[in-house]
C-alpha cells in the first residue's frame, strides 16, 4: 500500500510538472481533416468530383478519368476507347447503382459494372460540360449541362429542356431535388425550379426580383429542416424557406468577402461553405457563429470541388489537388480567442444549463457554446487568495447552483458564481482529507473522494448559504472503506455510490456498509481510475494498465480489448446512448454496449497525444461529450444512428486464372476452370489499414482464414459445390460482420458424370450382348453346318451305296464283264474313283469346281454305261472357271436327282445341261422334264443342298420348273 | 462602318445563341479603348498600354466582344523588353489577338442613362488559351454611348505563359489588367 501511494503521489506531481512544461503545444482547432488522397497519386490529374455508390465504394472523377477507392488504394476504371477526352466533370450513382459519368465535353456514360459502359449516344448533340445529375422519384435522370440546359433521361430516351422550352438560363451549375419532388437548378440567372411530379413541363424562375441576392447561383444544399441553402457567386449564401417562400440572408453573409461559393454541405446543426477565397467557412445555425477554417490547419484546402458524407458518417472534402476526410461524429477542439490558451485541463463539470466548468493551471473558467455575447461565452473566476496556490482536482455543481471545487491538499472551495462569494472548507471543518480528487452528488447527498477516505454530506437547503459549513460524515478503513485512496466517486442513477480505489477494485456503499463489487480476488485488488454505468444498469470500470471491465450486478467480465493498444489505461470513461466513451492518452474510443464494436479516434482524428487528466470527461444534456485534455477541450458528438458502425464487406472481383469474370452472372465452372481468386474490400474509411478479413471457402476450408490481404487465391479446386465467404472487422471484432458470399460450382469432367458412366455401361452391355449373341449364332450355324454336313454325307453315302445304285451298277458291271472285260475293269475303276472322291470330299465345306465336275463326270460315266444314248450330257466347257467353288457333291447329287426322277428311255432321252451364268454367279443344271410316275420325290437331296447353302452364304439355290424343264441354279463362290 | 460590322461578326460570330433582338436596334462600339497591363514583380514594375481595344456590346441580347491586337501594347521599360515580351511570352506572331467575349449577367436597361456594376461572363482568350471568366465591370450609360471600366487579374499560369525561374523576380505571376473604353451608340444597319 505504501508503494502504491508513493506511486500515486509521483503520478500526481508528474502531471503537474508536465502540464506546466507543455504549454506551447496546445493550439485551438476545429474539425480535424486527414489528407487521404493526393492528385500526385493520379498522374497529376486534378480532382473534379466524388460520390459514394450504394455498396460503399468511393468514386473519384479527375481531369483524366475515373477511379474507385476502397480506402486503401484508388483503382482506375478504364473508360471505353472511344472516349478520348477523359475529363470527368460529374458523377452520380442512381438507385440501381448504375454510375453515371458526365464529361467536360458533354458526353454522358453509364457504367454497368465489369468494365462495361454504355455511351449515351443521344447526348452527342450536347458538347457542353455535364455539371450535375439528379434522380427524381419516378427514376428519371436529370442531367445538367453548362450551356445547353438540362437533359431529361427516362426509359432510355432523352429530351433536352433549354431556354427555348422556357428555362431561364442554359448554364446549369448545380441541381438539387427537394422533398416535394422539385428540381432546383442554380444558373446564371438565379434559380429555376422544375416540378418533376407534374406531367406538364412546369418551370418557375426565382431571381433577383424575387429577393435572391445574386444572379449567379453556383451551389445548392438542403438542410434537415427543409430549407434550401443557396451559394452564390458574389453574395455569399442565403436560404430559401419553402414554408413562407422567402429568402433569408444570414447576417454574416450580408458582407461576404470570401468569393464564389462553390459547394455547400449541411450536417445537422451546421453548414460548411466552400468559398473561392477562404476555403471552408463553417456556419453554426443556432449560435449564428462563423468559423473560418482558413485560419487553421486546413489552410491548404483550397479550390474545393465537392463535399461528401459517406455511409459511415465521415465527411469528405475534395479540393482540386487533395481529398480530405473528417471522421464520423463531430470531434472538435473548442477554440476561443482567449489568452492564455485553454489547455491542460485538470477538472471539469457541467451544470444544468449546459455551461461547462473547468479548471486548468490558470484557474477556474466557465464556458457556454451557445452564449450569444462573446463576453458570456467564456468567463474566468478568481479563487480565494487565502486558499493559496491550489491545484484544482475536481469540480461539482450542486442543485442550488453552488460550485464545489476540490483541490490538491487545500480542501474544498464553495463558490457562488452569481455573487462570486467563496468559502474554503478544510480538514479542520471536518473534511476527511484535503486532497479531493472527485466530487459527486445528487439531490440528496454529495460525496467526496479523497486521498484519505470519503466524506458525505446531505445536500440540504442549508447549503444555499455560502458560509454554511456542512456536517461531514467521514469514511475510512475504520468504517469499512478498504482503501483510503479514491480516484472517483460515482453515483449511479439509483443513487448508489461506487468508489474507484487504488488497489481494492471498486467498492459499493450499500445499507451503510462498504463491500467490494466483486467477490473474486482477481478483481478486488485492481487499481481503478474511473466508473460509469450504461442504460441497462451495467457498471463499467477501467483498471489501470489492464483495460475495461463490465459488471452486470453478478458477474464481472473483461471487455475484449484491441490488442494493438499499448495503453489500456483510460483516464476517464463516461457512457450515454448505449455507448461507453473511453478517453486515454492517445485518443478516444467509443464502445457500442450492445455489439462491443469499438471506434477509435486517434491521430486519424487529430487526437494524438492528448494526455487527459483523470476523470475530465462530462456529458451535457444534448449528449455532447466534453473532454478536458492537455491540448484543450474536445467536444465529441455521436454520429447519427443510421451510419455504418463496422466495416462492410464487398466482394469486388472473382477471377478465373487471374482473369476477372462477371461473378454476378457466372457461377459454374468446368473441371478445368479450377483456379479462382477473390478480391474483396472491407469498407471502413475511418481506419482502412486496420481492417482484417476472415475468409472461408466452404467445401474447401474447414476454418476461417484470417488475413489482412484483400485477395485470396484457390488453385486446383476439385469439382464440387462451394461458397466463398469473406467478412471484415477491426480490432478482432467480427461479431457483427455480415459476410459477402459467392456461390459457385465446379462441374466434374464429363467422364466422371453419372449419366456418362451410365450410358457407357449400357453401351458396353449391349455390345457384349451382341457379341455373345453373334458368337452363339456362329456356333449354332457351325453346329448346323456340321449337322447338315454329316446328314449330307450320310445321305450321300446312303444314296451312293443304296441298293438300287449298287444293283444297277452291278447289273451293268455283269453285262460289261460278259461283253467287254476291259470296259468292265474301267467301269470298276470308275466306280472306285467315284467312291474315293466322295469319301475324300465329304468333309470339305467347299471344293473347286473342277474337282466337283470330275466327280460329276465320274458319276455320269457310270450312268452312261447303263443308259447309253438315252442319257445325253451337255456340260459347258468350264475350264476357265475351275477356281470357283461349290459345296462338294452338289452337281453329282443334282444329276443323280435328274436321273432318279425322270424317265430315261430311247423314246424319251434325258438331256442334262450343266452351264455357268457368271452374271447371276450361278451354275445351272437343267434337264428336260419327263417325270417318272412311280417315284415319289422325298426332296431330301434338294433340301440338303439348300440347307448347306444357307449355312454357307446368304444366297440360296434357285429352282425353276416349267412344263418342259427342270432347272436348278446353284450359286458358286469365288475363291476366298 | 463596314469595318465595324465585320469586326462584330468576327467577334460575335462564334458566340452561340446570338440573335438580334427586335426591340433594340443599336449597338455600342469602339475601336479605341485603353488597356493597361501591369506586372508588379518584386524586382521590377513593368507596364504596357494600348489604345486600340476594339469592343462591341449588344444590349439586345446582353452580349459583348472585345479584342486587342497584342502587338499594339506599347510601353515597357525598354524596346528590348517589349520585343522580348512579344516573342517569348505573348507570342504575338502565333497569337496576334487577345479577346474576351460573352454575355452580361445582370439585367440592365441600356436605354436609361445611369451607372451600374455588372458582371461580364465570357471566354477570355489570351495566348491561345481560353478560360471562362466572370469579370466585374462598372459601366456608365450615357445618351449616345457607354463607358466601361474594369480591372482584373490574369494568372499567367492559367494561360500557359511560362516565365523562366530566372526572371521570376522580374515578372509577376499575376498580371493586373485595367480597361477603359468609351463605346458609341450605333444604330444598327441591319434589316
Amino acid at each position: 500500500m505504501r508503494v502504491r501511494s508513493i506511486y500515486l503521489l509521483a503520478y500526481l506531481w508528474l502531471f503537474v510538472i508536465l502540464t506546466l512544461s507543455f504549454h506551447h503545444l496546445g493550439h485551438a482547432q476545429h474539425s480535424v481533416f486527414k489528407p487521404v488522397l493526393q492528385s500526385s497519386q493520379f498522374d497529376q490529374s486534378q480532382f473534379n468530383c466524388m460520390i459514394q455508390d450504394n455498396k460503399g465504394f468511393i468514386w473519384i472523377g479527375t481531369t483524366n478519368g475515373i477511379y474507385i477507392f476502397d480506402g486503401i488504394e484508388p483503382k482506375s476504371i478504364k473508360l471505353p476507347d472511344s472516349i478520348v477526352q477523359r475529363n470527368v466533370s460529374s458523377l452520380f450513382a442512381d438507385r440501381n447503382n448504375n454510375i453515371w459519368i458526365g464529361l467536360e465535353n458533354g458526353i454522358v456514360l453509364r457504367y454497368l459494372g465489369f468494365g462495361k459502359f454504355e455511351v449515351m449516344d443521344s447526348y452527342y448533340q450536347n458538347t457542353t460540360r455535364i455539371t450535375s445529375f439528379a434522380e427524381d422519384n419516378s427514376g428519371t435522370i436529370w442531367v445538367g449541362t453548362y450551356g445547353q440546359g438540362i437533359i431529361k433521361h427516362f426509359n432510355d430516351s432523352s429530351k433536352i429542356i433549354n431556354s427555348d422550352s422556357g428555362l431561364s438560363d442554359n448554364y446549369i451549375y448545380t441541381m438539387l431535388l427537394d422533398d416535394s419532388g422539385k428540381l432546383w437548378m442554380g444558373t446564371d440567372n438565379g434559380l429555376t425550379v422544375l416540378d418533376t411530379e407534374s406531367s406538364e413541363l412546369s418551370l418557375e424562375t426565382i431571381s433577383v426580383e424575387d429577393g435572391l441576392p445574386d444572379f449567379i447561383v453556383q451551389s445548392l444544399e438542403k438542410d434537415d429542416s427543409g430549407n434550401i441553402w443557396i451559394g452564390m457567386y458574389d453574395m455569399g449564401i442565403c436560404y430559401y424557406n419553402p414554408g413562407d417562400k422567402r429568402f433569408y440572408v444570414p447576417e454574416f453573409s450580408q458582407t461576404w468577402p470570401h468569393g464564389p461559393v462553390n459547394a455547400l454541405f449541411a450536417m445537422g446543426d451546421r453548414l460548411w461553405i466552400a468559398s473561392g477565397n477562404a476555403g471552408i467557412v463553417e456556419y453554426v445555425y443556432k449560435s449564428k457563429s462563423i468559423n473560418n477554417y482558413q485560419e487553421n490547419q486546413t489552410r491548404n484546402i483550397f479550390r474545393i470541388k465537392s463535399f461528401l458524407k459517406d455511409k459511415e458518417g465521415n465527411k469528405w472534402v475534395m479540393a482540386y489537388d487533395k481529398i480530405h476526410l473528417s471522421m464520423a461524429g463531430i470531434i472538435e477542439f473548442i477554440k476561443q480567442d482567449y489568452a492564455p490558451e485553454i489547455i491542460n485541463i485538470h477538472a471539469m463539470t457541467i451544470d444544468s444549463s449546459d455551461r461547462l466548468w473547468f479548471a486548468n493551471d490558470h484557474g477556474l473558467f466557465s464556458y457556454s457554446e451557445e452564449a450569444i455575447s462573446e463576453n458570456d461565452k467564456i468567463k474566468k473566476y478568481n479563487i480565494l487568495e487565502e486558499s493559496g496556490d491550489q491545484e484544482i482536482m475536481s469540480l461539482y455543481m450542486d442543485k442550488l447552483g453552488i460550485l464545489w471545487i476540490g483541490t490538491f491538499g487545500q480542501g474544498i472551495i464553495r463558490l457562488d458564481p452569481k455573487t462570486g462569494q467563496q468559502k474554503l472548507i478544510t480538514e479542520k471543518d471536518g473534511l476527511v482529507n484535503g486532497n479531493v480528487l472527485s466530487i459527486a452528488g445528487n439531490n440528496n447527498e454529495i460525496w467526496f473522494g479523497t486521498l484519505g477516505g470519503a466524506s458525505l454530506i446531505q445536500s440540504d437547503d442549508w447549503l444555499s448559504d455560502i458560509n454554511h459549513i456542512p456536517e461531514f460524515e467521514n469514511f475510512g478503513k475504520k468504517e469499512g472503506l478498504a482503501n483510503n485512496y479514491i480516484y472517483q466517486v460515482y453515483l449511479s442513477p439509483e443513487g448508489i455510490p461506487y468508489f474507484a480505489t487504488d488497489g481494492n477494485g471498486v467498492l459499493v456503499y450499500k445499507e451503510s456498509k462498504f463491500e467490494s463489487i466483486s467477490q473474486t480476488d482477481n478483481f478486488s485488488d485492481k487499481v481503478i481510475y474511473s466508473i460509469c454505468s450504461d442504460q441497462s444498469g451495467n457498471i463499467w470500470m477501467n483498471a489501470a494498465e489492464d483495460g475495461l471491465y463490465k459488471s452486470d450486478g453478478t458477474n464481472i467480465v473483461k471487455v475484449t480489448k484491441d490488442p494493438d493498444h499499448n495503453n489500456l489505461s483510460f483516464n476517464s470513461i463516461v457512457s450515454h446512448s448505449g455507448k461507453v466513451i473511453m478517453v486515454y492518452d492517445h485518443g478516444i474510443d467509443i464502445l457500442d454496449v450492445s455489439t462491443n464494436n469499438i471506434q477509435h479516434f486517434e491521430e486519424n482524428a487529430g487526437l494524438d497525444n492528448i494526455k487527459p487528466d483523470l476523470n475530465t470527461a462530462v456529458i451535457d444534456s444534448k449528449k455532447n461529450v466534453w473532454i478536458g485534455t492537455s491540448k484543450g477541450i474536445i467536444k465529441y458528438r455521436l454520429p447519427e444512428s443510421d451510419v455504418w458502425e463496422s466495416p462492410v464487406t464487398q466482394l469486388s472481383t472473382v477471377s478465373l486464372f487471374l482473369e476477372a469474370v462477371e461473378h454476378l452472372k457466372v457461377n459454374s465452372f468446368t473441371y478445368a476452370q479450377n483456379h479462382l481468386s477473390f478480391e474483396y474490400s472491407g469498407l471502413w474509411y475511418q481506419y482502412p489499414e486496420k481492417v482484417e478479413y476472415l475468409c472461408k471457402l466452404e467445401g474447401h476450408d474447414i476454418d476461417w482464414i484470417r488475413t489482412k490481404n484483400t485477395r485470396i487465391i484457390y488453385s486446383n479446386l476439385k469439382p464440387g459445390k462451394y461458397v466463398f465467404k469473406v467478412k471484415s472487422g477491426i480490432y478482432d471484432n467480427f461479431s457483427n460482420a455480415v459476410p459477402a458470399e459467392y456461390f459457385f460450382e465446379i462441374s466434374k469432367p464429363f467422364w466422371k458424370n453419372r449419366w456418362f458412366i451410365f450410358t457407357l455401361l449400357i453401351i458396353t452391355g449391349i455390345l457384349i450382348y451382341l457379341l455373345i449373341r453373334q458368337r452363339e449364332n456362329r456356333l449354332k450355324k457351325e453346329q448346323e453346318l456340321i449337322h447338315e454336313k454329316i446328314k449330307f454325307q450320310f445321305e450321300n453315302l446312303k444314296s451312293q451305296i443304296n441298293p438300287h445304285f449298287l444293283f444297277n451298277s452291278f447289273s451293268t458291271l455283269i453285262a460289261l464283264i460278259e461283253s467287254d472285260s476291259n470296259e468292265a475293269v474301267d467301269y470298276v475303276e470308275e466306280l472306285s474313283t467315284l467312291f474315293r472322291n466322295i469319301l475324300e470330299y465329304k468333309d470339305h465345306d467347299l471344293i473347286a469346281l473342277d474337282a466337283e465336275l470330275e466327280v460329276a463326270n465320274n458319276y455320269l460315266n457310270l450312268q452312261k454305261k447303263r443308259f447309253g444314248k438315252n442319257l445325253i450330257i451337255d456340260i459347258q466347257d468350264l475350264d476357265a472357271f475351275s477356281d470357283l467353288r461349290i459345296p462338294p457333291l452338289t452337281l453329282q447329287l443334282l444329276i443323280e436327282n435328274a436321273i432318279k426322277h425322270n424317265v430315261v428311255s430311247t423314246d424319251n432321252p434325258l438331256t442334262i445341261h450343266i452351264s455357268i451364268n457368271t452374271e447371276k454367279e450361278r451354275i445351272f443344271v437343267r434337264n428336260n422334264l419327263q417325270p417318272k410316275l412311280d417315284t415319289e420325290s422325298t426332296g431330301v437331296g434338294i433340301n440338303n443342298i439348300s440347307n448347306r447353302y444357307r449355312l454357307l452364304t446368304d444366297r440360296n439355290i434357285e429352282i425353276t420348273e416349267t412344263d418342259t424343264e427342270y432347272i436348278v441354279g446353284i450359286p458358286f463362290m469365288t475363291k476366298a | 462602318m463596314n469595318k465595324l460590322t465585320l469586326l462584330f461578326f468576327l467577334l460575335i460570330g462564334n458566340l452561340s445563341a446570338i440573335s438580334q433582338s427586335d426591340e433594340v436596334n443599336y449597338l455600342f462600339q469602339s475601336d479605341s479603348g485603353k488597356v493597361v497591363f501591369t506586372s508588379n514583380a518584386p524586382l521590377e514594375l513593368i507596364q504596357a498600354e494600348s489604345k486600340q481595344l476594339r469592343g462591341i456590346v449588344d444590349p439586345g441580347n446582353k452580349t459583348f466582344a472585345f479584342q486587342l491586337k497584342t502587338r499594339s501594347l506599347k510601353g515597357f521599360n525598354s524596346f528590348l523588353q517589349q520585343e522580348h515580351f512579344y516573342e517569348n511570352y505573348i507570342e504575338t506572331e502565333k497569337y496576334p489577338t487577345a479577346s474576351f467575349s460573352g454575355r452580361i449577367i445582370e439585367q440592365i436597361d441600356f436605354s436609361i442613362p445611369g451607372e451600374h456594376t455588372i458582371r461580364a461572363k465570357g471566354i477570355l482568350d489570351i495566348h491561345g488559351i481560353k478560360k471562362e471568366r466572370i469579370i466585374k465591370c462598372s459601366i456608365t450609360i450615357q445618351e449616345n454611348g457607354l463607358f466601361a471600366q474594369s480591372e482584373f487579374r490574369v494568372n499567367l499560369d492559367e494561360h500557359n505563359i511560362t516565365v523562366p525561374k530566372i526572371v521570376y523576380q522580374k515578372i509577376a505571376e499575376e498580371v493586373m489588367v485595367e480597361i477603359e473604353i468609351e463605346l458609341h451608340k450605333q444604330i444598327s444597319q441591319s434589316e
